[in-house]
């Protein structure tokens, strides 16, 4: 087994300085904080693409009962509709 | 039978443009900013009037956005979070925001911003229970509130 030596691309030995290098004790200003204090952040909420959908719940009426059956045929008709989900 | 009249034509000016578009009577406030406009810089935390992420400033006044009709504002003028400074320069509020690590994620620091902002315009030197009392309608999850307090008392001369 042949022992390979690599050359550091840096010093491994900092000579001291007076000056810290790095980012100990400094503070570091946050790269992002600019965009988000110019309301320029993206969040989810914040995106559209093309087409995009939305998606709206129908709540029943009733606190306490069975479903006994639901009836989507309205909204199926209604233009722009991509579809429905209930459940089933 | 004759249909209601459900949508109407607003003109308001928003950050120095003015926008005429027609709405729905039902529409709110930072829908018509967020989805009309396509400004999306005020936030909508809850729709209920508690966090206030999405106050902008309307003629003057600080109002949380989601609760008033877009129909309410016709005729006004209104400063939302991309009327604050310019491009490459930051007004004295928002510079004191990044130095004094008053966000996080960043969600609520357009609220955070126009109530302060609204504050500074009307009382440039406020003390401590005014900046408090100023803040309280804006709800942050991320830094806490000590942080943004002490950059709005920082940017306050």
């Amino acid at each position: 087994m042949t022992e390979t030596t690599i050359a550091p691309a840096q010093p491994l030995v900092v000579e001291e300085t007076e000056e810290k290098p790095g980012f100990i004790g400094v503070n570091v200003p946050r790269k992002e904080d600019k965009r988000l204090v110019q309301g320029e952040g993206v969040f989810f909420d914040d995106i559209k693409r093309h087409n995009m959908g939305y998606i709206h719940f129908v709540r029943s009426p009733y606190a306490h009962a069975n479903i006994v059956s639901i009836d989507v045929s309205k909204a199926t008709e209604l233009g722009g509709v991509y579809g429905t989900l209930i459940g089933e | 039978m004759q249909a209601p009249v459900t949508s109407t034509t607003i003109t308001v000016t928003i950050n120095g443009t003015t926008y005429e578009r027609e709405v729905e009577a039902r529409k709110l406030l930072i829908h018509f900013i967020r989805d009309d406009v396509d400004l999306t810089g005020s936030h909508i935390g809850c729709d209920t009037g508690n966090c206030g992420a999405c106050s902008v400033i309307v003629d003057g006044v600080l109002v949380k956005s989601c609760m008033m009709l877009a129909v309410q504002a016709d005729g006004s003028t209104i400063q939302t979070v991309e009327g604050l400074g310019e491009e490459d320069k930051l007004t004295r509020l928002q510079q004191a925001f990044t130095q004094h690590h008053a966000l996080q994620c960043g969600y609520c620091t357009p609220g955070m911003l126009m109530s302060a902002t609204a504050l500074l315009e009307k009382n440039p030197s406020p003390d401590d229970e005014e900046i408090k009392k100023a803040l309280q309608g804006n709800i942050c999850r991320c830094t806490g509130y000590w942080n943004i307090f002490e950059a709005v008392k920082a940017a306050a001369s």
